[in-house]
């Protein structure tokens, strides 16, 4: 075989230029912190890295989601808790004031009392998040009970039944909103009745309110029960989520940054092997029989 | 008979110039060491016709009398077997750089796995539409979300914008290379008539010869060719079985607009023979042109239109907080023309989250929107991902194939090399072999001078 010196040069640049792009592509991992770059670095990495950053994308919607679901929950329970309350003073009001010793004042002053906790239980199921009513159904910008003094005095509902859906995880939907009407009318209606009695001094029958007054607080922790088993889903299904994420993250970074021990491991060899190239080529070049001829 | 006087003299001569021609020829083979396409050129030697010497005692001749040496030719060294290996390798090399160079574009383009391409547009998208479910009457999550929707538009609109921006860098590259098949295919005319006028008069006219190849080296990179040599030392070359060149003749290709982006189609001047070349630059381009880029542009399309359809198919059944029904959110059929609907643009009411008139709480629609990021089928991610990892692997792929047929074209040249290449080693041993003759021969034509000077001027003194 025939070796020129052309073949040599040719020979050793294109070694040379074969390191020096190891060389750039692995300074660039190194630098830039990232091994994938573009697609053809690593096509199946590639793929799956963009399934991953999807993942982390919609999870962390799902955790928004999650955070404005139990935000909506949270107050609608506060505002149960309160007219759970509201209802309880109402029914130690019907004990007193079915005791057949007290005067029509003393029983006038329970039924105004019983009236304010009627105000106030229409109050709280006109209750509000960021200027949302929580019980309207859809009707969100309605205050959803009004009312009627009358006589006779009457609640009427303005909202409609629409149930508020959010998505908590891919596919999975939980209604977040309980339509007033639903349960409230029950407690206003024992309400009114017991005022109405009161003020009529009608003891007996403020005796017969006390079922009433026990059923419509069944009603309201009947809807609480509801919304604590909805929170603990959401605390469940952000749980599960922020495992996911943090797992998700962690393989995304596997496949996508760099590796820096192996990297820079390679970084160095690739650097050696390099030089020897250059050292090599210097040598080859150097000389050749015209320098030996005088 | 017997031999001139002045016999030696003339041979001496000859040896003189026949060393001096050696010399000049190893001149020029370093002087070209480094010249591209230069083959390596060396003198033929022969002895000259010898005398018949005749015997005294007989008719017949006693034996030859050597007359010396003279140049017959100079020959250049050259395996034409491997030019055509060469050529065919080399072309399917310049062709997957073409492929490759494409693809890559492509990548830069789609600029993926990133935080800001159309993957992550994408994600946005549907993320805005979730916080819209969250909270339907929002005027803020309203505005957010026509925020990420002229994002996705505009980053659809952009990528579909640059890869036709390729297509058209690639149509004209198409251009480019035509004209210079057409300067090549001139060149290898005038190189033709240069060949066959030096070699009519017995020369061999090994520079336009090399200078010849050369063109032809550079011509099967961008089309695959066929070259025969014709009895007269000229070239016919065939491109696809017609013949570009043909001794004194060019053929030159022509490129007309065609199709309805009006990419240029190539053609035979001659007989409007469309040109369909199976590898090389050419056909790179051509692949990349027509098909590369377009097939990405349609997956592009594929994507963008399907979520059009989608997400119009339900925006239209639901209501604006003003109450209207019946509005599309995006207009236009692909990437290239995806648009937010005028109605639904800068109009964040118009936005229809509800099922319902007057509902403000009623997020369903917005919800079946934001949904179909897990319902189309198949997801639009997903589809975008499928695009992105075919280009990887096609990508890569192109990469290998340019490298390893890189590979086997530096063999095969490294090959040509050991043929054609000029050593200066051997060259410096071919310098002090012709050296050595001439100084050789010009001791001889000393010894003649000298014979002479003793025969002219010392012979026949004795009457003096």
């Amino acid at each position: 075989m025939r070796v020129t010196h052309r073949m040599i040069v040719d020979t050793v640049l294109s070694g040379l230029n074969n390191n020096l792009r190891r060389l750039e592509d692995l300074q660039r991992q190194v630098s830039s912190g990232r091994r994938l770059n573009r697609p053809s670095d690593d096509p199946p990495a590639v793929e799956r890295a963009l399934t991953y950053r999807a993942t982390l994308s919609a999870g962390e919607q799902y955790l928004r989601n999650i955070d404005a679901a139990r935000a909506w929950l949270q107050a609608s329970d506060t505002a149960l808790a309160s007219a759970t309350e509201a209802l309880q003073r109402a029914r130690e009001l019907a004990v007193q004031g079915s005791n057949d010793t007290l005067g029509l004042d003393q029983q006038q002053a329970i039924a105004t009392e019983v009236d304010q906790l009627l105000a106030q239980m229409v109050a709280l199921g006109n209750s509000t998040l960021r200027g949302q009513y929580l019980f309207a159904g859809h009707r969100t910008q309605t205050a959803p009970f009004t009312l009627n003094q009358g006589p006779p005095t009457t609640v009427t509902y303005n909202g409609d039944g629409g149930a508020m859906l959010r998505e908590i995880d891919a596919g999975v939907t939980l209604q977040i909103n309980t339509p007033g009407n639903s349960f409230l009318p029950t407690v206003v209606t024992a309400l009114i009745n017991l005022r109405d009695h009161l003020r009529a001094g009608d003891t007996a029958a403020v005796r017969n309110d006390l079922p009433a007054l026990d059923a419509a607080a069944d009603t309201l922790l009947a809807v609480r029960a509801d919304f604590g088993a909805k929170l603990n889903r959401l605390d469940a299904a952000e749980a599960q989520r922020q495992a996911l994420q943090a797992d998700t993250t962690a393989q995304l970074s596997k496949i996508e940054d760099t590796d820096y021990g192996e990297a820079i491991t390679q970084l160095t060899t690739a650097e050696l092997a390099y030089k020897a190239g250059l050292q090599a080529g210097a040598r080859a070049m150097q000389s050749n029989l015209f320098d030996y001829l005088r | 008979m017997t031999t001139s006087t002045f016999f030696g003299l003339d041979l001496a001569l000859r040896a003189l110039q026949t060393q001096q021609r050696g010399l000049d020829t190893t001149n020029h083979n370093v002087a070209n060491a480094n010249t591209k396409g230069f083959s390596r050129q060396s003198v033929v030697m022969e002895p000259t016709t010898p005398f018949m010497l005749p015997a005294l005692n007989r008719q017949q001749q006693a034996g030859q009398l050597g007359t010396g040496v003279i140049a017959v030719t100079i020959e250049r060294a050259r395996d034409i077997f491997l030019d055509v290996q060469y050529r065919i390798q080399d072309g399917l090399q310049h062709q997957a750089q073409m492929a490759q160079q494409a693809l890559e574009q492509i990548e830069v383009v789609l600029n993926e796995p990133s935080d800001h391409g159309l993957s992550a547009q994408l994600g946005a998208f549907f993320n805005a539409w979730q916080e819209l479910a969250n909270d339907p009457a929002s005027a803020g999550a309203r505005g957010s979300l026509l925020q990420a929707a002229a994002a996705l538009t505009a980053g659809f609109n952009r990528a579909a914008q640059q890869l036709s921006a390729l297509q058209t860098d690639l149509n004209s590259q198409v251009q480019a290379r035509v004209t210079e098949i057409n300067d090549l295919a001139n060149q290898i005319v005038s190189l033709n008539k240069q060949v066959v006028q030096a070699e009519a008069v017995g020369q061999r006219a090994n520079d336009f010869r090399d200078q010849r190849d050369l063109a032809l080296d550079r011509l099967a990179e961008i089309v695959p060719i066929t070259v025969n040599e014709n009895a007269d030392g000229s070239l016919t070359v065939l491109l696809g079985g017609q013949a570009l060149v043909q001794g004194n003749t060019a053929d030159p290709l022509v490129t007309t607009p065609t199709g309805p982006n009006g990419f240029w189609e190539v053609r035979f001047s001659s007989n409007s023979a469309p040109v369909s070349p199976t590898a090389g630059e050419l056909r790179g381009l051509l692949d990349a042109r027509d098909q590369t880029v377009a097939s990405y542009l349609s997956g592009l399309d594929s994507v963008a239109s399907s979520l059009i359809t989608a997400v119009n198919g339900l925006h239209t059944t639901g209501y604006g907080q003003d109450g209207v029904s019946g509005r599309a959110f995006f207009t236009g059929t692909g990437a290239a023309t995806i648009a937010l609907d005028p109605s639904v643009a800068g109009n964040p009411q118009a936005i229809a989250a509800a099922s319902a008139p007057n509902a403000p709480g009623d997020n369903s629609i917005a919800l079946a929107i934001a949904q179909l990021r897990q319902s189309m089928s198949p997801a639009p991610e997903d589809a975008f991902g499928a695009l992105m990892a075919r280009l990887g692997q096609e990508s890569k792929a192109a990469q290998d194939l340019a490298t390893n047929q890189g590979a086997l074209v530096q063999l095969l040249d490294r090959r040509r090399q050991e043929v054609s290449g000029v050593s200066l080693d051997e060259e410096a041993v071919q310098m002090l072999r012709y050296q050595k003759a001439y100084e050789a021969a010009a001791r001889l034509l000393t010894a003649y001078d000298q014979m002479l000077d003793r025969l002219i001027n010392a012979t026949g003194i004795v009457g003096r």
